[in-house]
């Protein structure tokens, strides 16, 4: 239906496989980041104090590393490990398994701070509500009012900035591909459709059906991501419920 | 005196996705030249709306003018355009808002904003001549270097002079007074007013003043204009307004303000609130809340009635539909108070001594300590059981703190919290956990008190969860019986917040204290967001509770006429120390501390004549408590300091067993 590329691979076929993929690495680096943000965002906020200072230092560090640089050596570590280890990585399909996993992880353990620093700022502010105040008076345990007040009023937080990291993810899997750090050049993605289909451009008649086919399977996914966060933001929110 | 504003069928609707709100609908009034036109209501009754629509200011595009004229000298202003517009609104309207805090940018200075509101091109030099000018006619000290000063280096009350220099930049006819002294303390608000009367006096500028406070409508006001649900139902002259009020809505209002008059008896309260605007009204707004409403009143709108010199709206005053076989008035049946207030027991169940809360201000890179915020310095005080102990004193004396430190909230830096024989600083925290059974809180706000995303009956259960009360269908027993007990009905408790109004609110924070069963509650000013009317509510709720249940309150407050009807003793506080104790008959009747009096005579009061001798406190503010002055701390606004008070501490003067101040006009010894 878009037409094959240039070994004759069918080119919507493979842009329903990319999906899989940008799903992956979305959602699997928000589940490896999440944890990390949560925890240690509304902790600061919360306890203040030295942990405040320590979980400060944390994320100010990280952040300052320069992500892709971070990655593209994370990656090119990896590829001379498996060099090294030929016998641990037995087939191909293993090979980018085992690629996209700690393509995943990386990027989860690096964009976790611009969630930490949010949730920080807002259990700040939370802590000297006086519903929080109230719920010390009444002699609620630091469990109880962390799970029962403060994280049910960062959650629209957690919530847009997800769905904004994930979109982010999936546009940053297409942009390291495309640069050669990404995932294994085998895997079925977006970014590596767009690589491929960059050299086909140049061609005689021009061969732009692929890359047009990433465009827009990758912006439907972003937009239907965007579109979902607010539906469910609003279904959670007891003041617009009817 | 000729008429400067007219105002004739004026309505404002506001389109909201549950329907039409009419918020204003159907206003006439005038203003004449010179004139203060007191707009007077609860929250929600249209007051700031109608304002807006005079100066065409209404948030569209959810709200419009719907009809009326609004006639400027001859000139009606429904017509013009938004550019001709500009020139009146501050040319020949002035506004001021309530928040001086948000109404100021922070990034220009206060020369520039006022500049701005200038009219006409002008150098340099003589329009920061003219600015620095308008400075000094509002009273503002230095004015040469506030001018390059921005808003955050100023007080409120200072906040609040920019912004009337603002608006009578220009020299208009007419100033617009939106709440001009709700934010602020009764010293400043005292100031204020006085400022706004010596200003109108000078340039004969009417002024319309929009408030809910009788008090600043006694001292203020030439006429009222009474607002009830979108519509005026009664103008009077103040005079008549206060002697005999005609409208049942305002006769309502007057009684249901607490003092010292009204001790002892449960305060008269409006049933329900303001009804929902978005609805047709097929007779009087008021009805559903009226003690003397009988069928014409649901039936039939009522007229405008003209009596000479003012009007109301209320068909007792309707000829027509008047009856002789009217329905007497339905006693609304008062709680049935318990008379006496109970005798301090032989052991206090709270004892403070003492109490210092100070926050460390760290400078630099290492967080060094650069200095103390001494917002609790050295604060005693002692409360029986099923007493009330008022603690009184204006923004930023460290009430508050005090409230907190003696509920373990804040860690006291020193100091000993004894409650019923129990020491409570330095407690650890499972202990404590368990005492907080004991002591509750009620705060200010009954908008950011409650978790908006709990039910009411999961916020009243955490207390006894929290203190492994009872099982679960026990708790959910004492919930009913809890929203039974503060007024509100049992099916509450599957609702969220936000469904509640400000009074029910107050009254769901009220019930979470209760709900284990407390001995002592600190207040902090449960009843200062609410409406008159709703106010009374929540006392006569607080006092019931008292009798019924032998409660302590510690009550934090600035309200005085609050703490007259109320509290069995006072204390007054003034930069982290207290200043005067003893009980509020004595306090009242003979303060005794300088602060003490010019705080007492700085409330507006509804009884008196304007020309009532005022007690003059030098101007300016509380200085800060990071670097209180030396010797006595309220000298610097003293009317009455001596060389002494400069130098040392004053030491506390007994004039009583309960009574005693700490002042140096009272030296210490015996036959004093």
């Amino acid at each position: 239906m878009l037409g094959t590329d240039q070994v004759g691979q069918d080119v919507l076929l493979k842009s329903l496989k990319s999906i899989r993929t940008g799903l992956v690495i979305g959602t699997l680096t928000t589940l490896v980041m999440l944890p990390f943000a949560m925890a240690l965002g509304v902790a600061a906020g919360y306890f203040r104090g030295w942990v405040d200072d320590v979980i400060q230092y944390l994320y100010t560090t990280l952040s300052s590393i320069p992500g892709v640089l971070l990655i593209a050596a994370a990656i090119l570590s990896l590829q001379l490990y498996m060099a090294l280890h030929p016998d641990s990585f037995a087939t191909v399909a293993e090979r980018s398994d085992a690629r996209l996993l700690f393509l995943c992880v990386i990027l989860g353990v690096t964009s976790w701070t611009g969630l930490c620093r949010l949730l920080r700022g807002e259990t700040l502010k939370l802590r000297e509500v006086e519903y929080i105040q109230a719920a010390h008076a009444l002699g609620s345990s630091h469990v109880s009012i962390l799970s029962r007040h403060v994280l049910p009023n960062v959650m629209h937080l957690v919530l847009i900035t997800v769905v904004l990291d994930f979109s982010g993810l999936v546009l940053a899997e297409a942009v390291l591909s495309y640069v050669g750090v990404g995932v294994d050049p085998t895997t079925d993605s977006w970014g590596n459709m767009i690589n491929g289909a960059r050299l086909e451009m140049a061609r005689e008649p021009m061969v732009w059906w692929s890359l047009a086919a990433a465009f827009v399977f990758m912006f439907t996914l972003v937009l239907a991501a965007n579109l979902f966060s607010d539906a469910v933001r609003d279904a959670f929110d007891p003041r617009l419920r009817k | 005196m000729t008429t400067l504003l007219s105002v004739e069928q004026l309505m404002t609707w506001f389109d909201t996705p549950e329907g039409q709100v009419r918020a204003v609908d159907g206003v006439d009034f005038q203003i004449q030249r010179g004139e203060t036109l007191a707009l007077l209501g609860e929250s929600g009754c249209g007051k700031s709306i109608s304002a807006l629509s005079l100066v065409n200011l209404v948030p569209a595009p959810a709200g419009r003018i719907v009809a009326g004229r609004v006639v400027l000298e001859g000139r009606d202003l429904r017509g013009l355009s938004e550019y001709a517009f500009r020139r009146v609104r501050g040319k020949r309207i002035g506004m001021i808002f309530q928040e001086p805090q948000s109404a100021l940018n922070p990034v220009l200075t206060i020369g520039e904003q006022v500049g701005e509101a200038l009219s006409g091109v002008r150098s340099a030099p003589s329009a920061r001549q003219r600015v620095i000018e308008l400075l000094k006619s509002v009273g503002i000290a230095d004015p040469e270097k506030r001018y390059g000063e921005y808003p955050h280096q100023l007080s409120g009350g200072m906040k609040q002079r920019a912004m009337i220099a603002m608006a009578i930049a220009a020299e208009p006819e007419l100033l617009i007074a939106d709440e001009p002294t709700t934010a602020l303390d009764v010293t400043i608000q005292a100031q204020i007013l006085g400022l706004l009367r010596n200003l109108q006096q000078r340039t004969h500028m009417a002024m319309l003043l929009i408030t809910h406070d009788l008090g600043v409508v006694a001292q203020m006001a030439d006429r009222v204009a009474v607002m009830y649900a979108g519509q005026i139902v009664e103008v009077s002259p103040r005079k008549e307004f206060f002697t005999e009020p005609h409208h049942p809505y305002s006769r309502k209002l007057f009684r249901s303000v607490p003092g010292h008059g009204k001790r002892g008896g449960a305060l008269e309260v409006i049933a329900g609130s303001v009804p929902d605007l978005r609805k047709e009204f097929s007779g009087c707004r008021f009805a559903p809340r009226c003690t003397q409403a009988w069928e014409a009143c649901y039936a039939k709108v009522p007229r405008w009635i003209a009596l000479d010199g003012h009007g109301v709206r209320c068909h007792l005053f309707d000829d027509a539909e008047r009856r002789d076989t009217q329905a007497s008035p339905a006693a609304v049946a008062p709680a049935v108070l318990v008379g006496g207030a109970p005798q301090l027991g032989e052991e206090p169940l709270l004892l403070v001594r003492d109490l210092k809360v100070h926050f460390p201000i760290t400078r630099g890179v290492l967080q060094r300590v650069a200095g103390y915020v001494r917002a609790v310095d050295g604060v005693s005080l002692a409360i029986g059981a099923g007493r009330t102990l008022a603690l009184v004193g204006e923004s930023g004396c460290g009430k508050t703190t005090v409230g907190k430190g003696i509920l373990q909230l804040i860690r006291p830096s020193a100091g000993s919290v004894m409650y019923d024989g129990q020491e409570l600083t330095g407690i650890s925290s499972s202990r404590m956990r368990a005492l907080r059974r004991q002591c509750q809180v009620v705060f200010q706000d009954p908008y950011s008190s409650l978790n908006p995303r709990m039910q009411v009956g999961a916020i009243l259960e955490e207390g006894m969860r929290a203190q492994h009360l009872g099982t679960r269908d026990e708790r959910e027993a004492h919930i009913v019986e809890l929203l039974l007990r503060v007024g509100l009905p049992p099916d509450a408790r599957q609702r969220y917040p936000h469904e509640f109004s400000g009074g029910q609110r107050q009254r769901i924070s009220i019930a979470r204290a209760l709900a284990v069963d407390p001995r002592l509650i600190v207040c902090d000013e449960p009843t200062s967001a609410l409406d008159v009317s709703v106010q009374a509510q929540i006392l006569n709720l607080l006092k019931e509770l008292q009798d019924s249940l032998a409660l302590s309150y510690l009550f934090i407050t600035h309200n005085m006429s609050v703490v007259e009807y109320l509290a069995h003793e006072v204390a007054v506080m003034y930069l982290g120390r207290i200043i005067e104790r003893g009980a509020v008959e004595e306090v009242f009747a003979a303060p005794r501390h300088p602060y003490t009096q010019a705080l007492l005579a700085a409330v507006p009061r509804l009884d008196s004549e304007r020309s009532r001798e005022v007690i003059r406190m030098a101007q300016g503010d509380m200085p800060s408590p990071s670097n209180p002055p030396s010797g006595c701390h309220f000298h610097p606004r003293c009317s009455q300091a001596m060389p002494e008070c400069r130098v040392r501490y004053p030491e506390v003067a007994n004039f009583s067993d309960t009574h005693s101040a700490t002042c140096h006009l009272y030296p210490k010894g015996p036959g004093n």
